[in-house]
């Protein structure tokens, strides 16, 4: 900066020259001129290459010196671009205007080395000046090359800038010193010629760097008044038009010429192409190659010297110094290709995904959302239906959304939202699940106060552990249409025959509703005892009753002895039971000799049969009053102390079993038929037995009270199983003829299938009656057993039971049999198997019997 | 008649015609055996006015007899297109047509009273029927009608009848299967009208179902619900009814108290002649036929039919059946065997058959339920009878799958027809039968069939 006020205070008094005088000096002179750059330039073309950026940056120091002075004057933009530019025309005009003597520049040159010969301390400025112009060329060229991107780095290069001006300092003091020429010779060559051959090389360097640094000191220059963007005006009553960086004023010094200096002024040869500088208030004298740009501006040519078709080259890997490649692998084509911008790698995205079909494109729709989205309303939520369409996959939930906070969660709710002293009583007292909101709202005068809220992270905890704990797949609800589908796979009905399909024939003659039905081992009889006091047998085939007796009340039940040597036929009723050897083969008939054997009493029993039990008694019918019942096959008569509701037989015929629930705890008693004995093996049941059952080929026994099944061992005398029913009144069981699976109904309209080995709970439950179920029974031979309700209804079971444990039965529904009528409520009351066939046999309340045959 | 004929005739004039020949068994119905062009339209009725049609013109004016028109053994029940397009046959060739007067449901019936439900027949001497009763007597009755003379002595009611087929007409002999378990053997004199026992056999532990005699009168066969078969010795009875002692030193004299209505003393046999079990536990034999002298049939609740050979007493043969059999027949005459079942159907057996499951060749189902006789006509090869629970009797031709007419007397008061046999014209025209039957009514029917009607009107 100071310099650059002594330079312009040396300058005043030697310049006003007139410009044509400058002219013929400049004719003069420029042989010199002309041959100079003539030898430069081929240097000059040569050197930039092999200066390397260490070079550059020694040159910077150098050069930075001046450039404050040269580059100042102009303050705006315009001027600056316009300074920088003009220095490459300059060069070219250096090379170039030999012929041209003509030219503007030239004649500047050769006046300007004219006077360099003449004043060499004007000179010395002046070459400085030139120095300036010359790296300002350099910046130029820099410019023109590198694109203008780099002016704006410039500011992040401002440190190097103030480390320049340090340096500049320095070289200040140098200049101070005076050893003007010994400074330009440390940094550059003193010479014309060799200065003229130092800036060519400046200008054809593409080393960037080396701009960079010239072109801050460029920068530097245009700061020299810092007093910013302040109107000059201000400094008008002032002797100093501002402040340089250090904070010392700087003083007027053009503006407080007064006209004779002026006029003096206009005496300087470069009058003419002085300009005044306002912000520093000093004048600048415009260079040759300033005047050339603004001159091909004018004429609307290029930046002289500027080739716009000029040929690239890397200046990256080939180095013009460096005779080796760093190494030898053959350039990358990839390396060729510009390395995608983001830009591109949407590009590229999209065009794969198109080519892959991911995305679908669909110009029409997409241009008419465009112009939705155009028209300025769009639809908030178009974009999650798209986005659920999309989804492939398992089709995931979104999060359910949380409530929003309403007026409760507010930090200033309104007053009714706020608990009074009982409300908040009873929300301590309340269960914490029970409470409407986990929080107890406050008021607060404003959001500030509001304090932390302790169960946050515990809250999004929950929250987080509940989402990720509950999987919120959707789950496609797959409606079947063919509902048979849910049904399980069992063999058809079809396959499964032989089994009771429809009702063959009657078996009329009772006159009230036959309770119970027992057909003979052999299958020929069939024996009922119903509410018209009359034990009646039936042949089948040809459905003849060929026997009937008249007791004193209702039969409750007949069971023919399972022997087939045996043709006993017991009959209970009242608090009765009469074992009969039924005459069906006549009157006077013999019967076997096993049943007499059995019937006979035997001799000695008869006191310790009254010791077992007091209140059963036996009597043997005999005597005269009795013919009739003898002639009737009455052999036996056992008192009970109740009424007798079932009967049942011991395979072997020997032993039967009676229940009379009317006598509680006692109700099963179990009777030796040959010894004529009773026994009542339970004593302390809590509740009274319903049904009885011999295994069919163990010493086991069940037994049924109104809920559950006891099995006992009849040897070791205990109790093997309990089998839950969970039937509210059991009304009657049957054992499989294999003895591992037992059958019950119950007056709950249940049927439970129980297998022994599986468990002690039913296998399966069939709830197919709608009314109390009567009785269940199994084939004896064939896999196949039945229920009878009171809903008139007979179903048909196919039960098949493996020999392979593992195999669970099959239990398929095949027939209903309907054809009984019903009388008060009454339908079907008990139900027997043939034997042999797959027949069954109904009777119920509507006094028939009806057999239904395959 | 006629203006139908000419009707009928002018219609028939646009249609399509056949040639047909007529031919036939009978000759009193024979007609010109040339052949005639008739209408493919004619059913059975119109068929039977050409027959009528063509008889005019012989000379006879019964015009009433209908007839029934057999094709290749296939008796004609639609139209003759019809019938011709279900046989496959041509309608260019002349085509043969057997006619015979049509069986024509049976116009007069004689009841006959019984305590009791009537449970077996035979009538296949003689013009006599026996009949077995659930009041446990044996009956016969003449050929009207009449109660000839009753027997009793069965402690139970009886199962099965049959007729001993001896040469002696005044002397003759018949054999009863009762539920007590034994079979009697008793005497009918004809002059003295009445009935004697002769002999009790005694061995079945079973009901006692079925009996049969041989055809030549030697053996009696009985099958019992205890799924035995025993084959009694005819010879061993005496033949007359002796007084005091029997003539029988190898038997156990019975004793006489145990019939207390038979006052005779009566032989007890308890030893039959052979006992063979029914193998496979068969559920109790409930038929017992013989066929020849040396094979007999049995059927059983197993739904089987086996063959036995007498000689060895072996099953030679088992034919299975769907269901049950209650009762069998063997035809002498074409060596088939009609089957009795309980699954309502009745079925026609050839027991030549090499291949058991084809021996089958026909089933009559028209029963409602079970069927529980049937009978072959001794004088035919076709014709047959079957009794049902349902309470009618069915006459068949085995071929034709529909009965050539039904009795149903029984059916509208629900009793079951329980037996039914053939019985002989009374003046032994072998080829004449009537059908007698008996069941819950109580009551022997004899369906009079119309000659004999006509007959009886004259």
């Amino acid at each position: 900066m100071n310099k650059g006020k002594v330079a312009t205070k040396k300058t005043v008094p030697t310049a006003a020259v007139p410009v044509e005088t400058k002219v013929v000096n400049n004719k003069k002179s420029t042989p010199i001129a002309v041959s100079e750059p003539k030898k430069s330039t081929p240097i000059a073309v040569s050197e930039p290459k092999k200066s390397t950026p260490i070079a550059v940056s020694e040159s910077k120091k150098s050069t930075s010196t001046p450039t404050t002075v040269s580059k100042s004057p102009v303050s705006t933009i315009t001027t600056q671009t316009l300074g920088k530019r003009t220095k490459f025309p300059v060069v070219r005009d250096e090379k170039e205007d030999d012929e041209e003597k003509l030219d503007f520049g030239n004649i500047d040159l050769n006046n300007y080395n004219s006077e360099d010969d003449e004043d060499y301390e004007s000179d010395g400025d002046d070459e400085e000046e030139d120095e300036e112009e010359e790296e300002g060329d350099i910046n130029g060229v820099q410019y023109s090359e590198s694109e203008e991107e780099e002016e704006e780095e410039e500011g992040g290069i401002n440190k190097a800038l103030l480390e320049a001006e340090d340096s500049l300092v320095e070289y200040q003091s140098e200049d101070d010193s005076g050893s003007i020429s010994s400074k330009s010779s440390s940094s550059n060559k003193k010479n014309n010629d060799e200065e003229e051959e130092v800036a060519p090389n400046k200008r054809w360097t593409n080393d960037p760097n080396q701009f960079y640094d010239s072109d801050d000191s460029s920068e530097d220059e245009s700061l020299v008044n810092r007093i910013g963007n302040v109107p000059l005006e201000w400094y008008d009553d002032y002797d100093h038009i501002g402040y340089d960086v250090d904070g010392n004023k700087i003083m007027k010094t053009e503006s407080m010429k007064d006209s004779i200096d002026k006029y003096l002024d206009q005496q300087d040869p470069n009058f003419w192409r002085t300009v005044y500088d306002k912000v520093n208030d000093k004048k600048v004298i415009l260079s040759d190659e300033d005047m050339a740009l603004l001159k091909s501006i004018q004429n609307k040519h290029f930046i002289p010297g500027y080739d716009p078709y000029a040929d690239w080259y890397d200046s990256g890997n080939n180095h013009p110094d460096s005779i080796h490649p760093m190494h030898n692998a053959p350039v990358p084509k990839s390396s060729f290709f510009p390395n995608g911008t983001d830009e591109e790698r949407e590009i590229r995205r999209l065009t794969k995904a198109i080519r892959m079909g991911w995305i679908k494109l669909n110009r029409k729709d997409r241009d008419g959302q465009n112009k939705q989205k155009k028209e300025g309303t769009f639809d908030l939520w178009a974009d999650e239906g798209e986005e659920k369409e999309k989804q492939k996959g398992i089709r995931r939930i979104s999060a359910p959304k949380q409530k929003l906070p309403g007026n409760v969660e507010s930090f200033n709710p309104p007053e009714e939202y706020l608990l009074n002293e009982n409300e908040l009583k009873a929300w301590h007292l309340m269960d914490p699940r029970e409470r409407p909101h986990n929080f107890i709202p406050q008021k607060y005068k404003s959001l500030r106060q509001l304090p932390i809220y302790n169960k946050l992270i515990k809250e999004r905890f929950e929250r987080c552990l509940d989402l990720y704990l509950c999987p919120r797949t959707t789950r496609v609800k797959q409606f079947t249409k063919d509902p048979t589908k849910f049904l399980p796979t069992l063999p058809k009905p079809q396959d499964l025959r032989p089994f009771p399909s429809h009702e063959e024939i009657q078996f009329l003659g009772h006159k009230a509703r036959v309770r119970s039905i027992s057909i003979s081992p052999n299958g020929q009889w069939l024996a009922s005892g119903s509410d018209d006091c009359t034990v009646k047998i039936w042949e089948v085939s040809s459905t003849r009753c060929v026997y009937s007796l008249e007791v004193e009340s209702e039969v409750q039940t007949v069971a023919w002895n399972p022997n087939p040597l045996y043709n006993i036929l017991g009959v209970g009723y009242s608090n009765k039971i009469i074992i009969i050897t039924p005459p069906l083969h006549g009157v006077q008939s013999e019967h076997s000799a096993e049943t007499e054997k059995i019937l006979t009493k035997p001799a000695t029993d008869s006191t310790t049969e009254q010791q077992q039990n007091k209140s059963v008694n036996w009597y043997q019918v005999t005597g005269a009053d009795k013919a009739v019942l003898l002639e009737k096959g009455v052999r036996i008569e056992i008192h009970h102390p109740f009424t007798v509701k079932n009967l049942t037989w011991h395979y072997k015929g020997d032993y039967f079993s009676t229940t009379s629930p009317e006598e509680g705890t006692r109700s099963v008693k179990i009777h030796h038929l040959s010894k004529r004995a009773t026994q009542s093996p339970f004593r302390k049941s809590k509740t009274p037995n319903q049904v009885t059952r011999f295994h069919p080929n163990k010493p086991i026994f069940f037994v049924a009270d109104q809920n559950i099944i006891r099995v006992y061992d009849l040897m070791k005398q205990e109790l093997i199983k309990k089998l839950i029913t969970g039937c509210r009144y059991i009304s009657s069981i049957d054992i499989h003829p294999l003895g591992d699976n037992v059958i019950m109904g119950g007056y709950d309209k249940k049927v439970c299938w129980f297998d022994l080995d599986l468990s002690v709970r039913p296998y399966k439950v069939l709830n197919y009656h709608k009314m109390a179920v009567r009785k269940v029974i199994y084939h004896p031979t064939l896999p196949l057993f039945a229920s009878c309700s009171d809903d008139l209804s007979i179903h048909v079971f196919h039960g098949m039971v493996y020999d392979d444990l593992l195999q669970n039965a099959l239990i398929v529904p095949l027939k209903i049999l309907k054809t009984h009528q019903s009388v008060n409520d009454l339908g079907v009351l008990d139900i027997a198997f043939h034997p042999k066939q797959p027949w069954i046999f109904s009777s119920g309340a509507d006094s028939t019997i009806r057999l239904y045959t395959n | 008649m006629e203006s139908e004929n000419k009707n009928n005739n002018k219609k028939n004039k646009e249609e399509s015609k056949v040639k047909v020949k007529f031919i036939t068994n009978d000759p009193n119905i024979r007609v010109t055996d040339t052949p005639i062009a008739v209408p493919v339209r004619l059913g059975r009725l119109g068929l039977s006015e050409v027959i009528h049609h063509l008889r005019e013109e012989d000379g006879d004016k019964d015009t009433s007899k209908p007839f029934d028109f057999l094709i290749n053994g296939k008796f004609i029940r639609t139209t003759l297109d019809k019938h011709i397009k279900n046989a496959n046959l041509s309608e260019e060739q002349i085509i043969t047509i057997e006619y015979l007067e049509a069986i024509t449901e049976p116009k007069r019936e004689k009841e006959c009273q019984h305590d009791d439900w009537v449970s077996c027949i035979d009538g296949s001497n003689f013009g006599l029927v026996v009949s077995g009763s659930y009041d446990l007597g044996v009956r016969v009755w003449g050929f009207d009608g009449e109660l000839i003379s009753t027997g009793t002595g069965h402690l139970a009611g009886v199962k099965s009848v049959s007729w001993i087929n001896d040469k002696d007409s005044e002397n003759l002999s018949f054999v009863s299967a009762s539920l007590d378990k034994t079979l009697r053997v008793w005497n009918f004199n004809r002059s003295q009208s009445e009935i004697k026992a002769l002999a009790c056999l005694k061995e079945h532990t079973g009901t006692i179902e079925s009996v049969d005699v041989s055809p030549d009168s030697s053996r009696i066969v009985s099958g019992s619900m205890d799924s035995t078969i025993k084959l009694w010795n005819i010879s061993e009875i005496p033949n007359q009814h002796a007084t005091g002692n029997t003539t029988t030193k190898k038997r156990r004299l019975g004793n006489g108290e145990k019939a207390p209505q038979q006052p005779e003393i009566i032989h007890n046999i308890t030893e039959s002649l052979a006992s063979v079990s029914v193998p496979n536990n068969c559920q109790g034999v409930t038929v017992v036929n013989w066929t020849t002298q040396f094979q007999m049939l049995s059927g059983s609740m197993d739904s089987k039919i086996r063959l036995w050979d007498i000689g060895s007493l072996v099953v030679n043969d088992t034919i299975s059946t769907p269901a049950p059999l209650t009762h069998l027949d063997y035809s002498i005459q074409s060596g088939l065997i009609i089957t009795a079942h309980k699954d309502k159907i009745v079925r026609v057996w050839d027991p030549r058959s090499s291949d058991a499951s084809k021996s089958q060749t026909q089933s009559l189902i028209s029963h409602k339920t079970w069927v529980t006789s049937v009978n072959w006509n001794p004088s035919s090869k076709y014709h047959c009878c079957s009794t049902s629970h349902d309470g009618t009797i069915k006459y068949w031709d085995i071929r034709t799958k529909i009965p050539l007419y039904t009795i149903d007397t029984l059916e509208k008061s629900k009793d079951k027809v329980l037996a039914s046999s053939f019985v002989s014209n009374r003046n032994n025209n072998i080829n004449d039968y009537s059908i007698v039957s008996g069941g819950s009514d109580s009551k022997l029917r004899i369906h009079y069939n119309d000659k004999q009607s006509i007959e009886q009107q004259e």
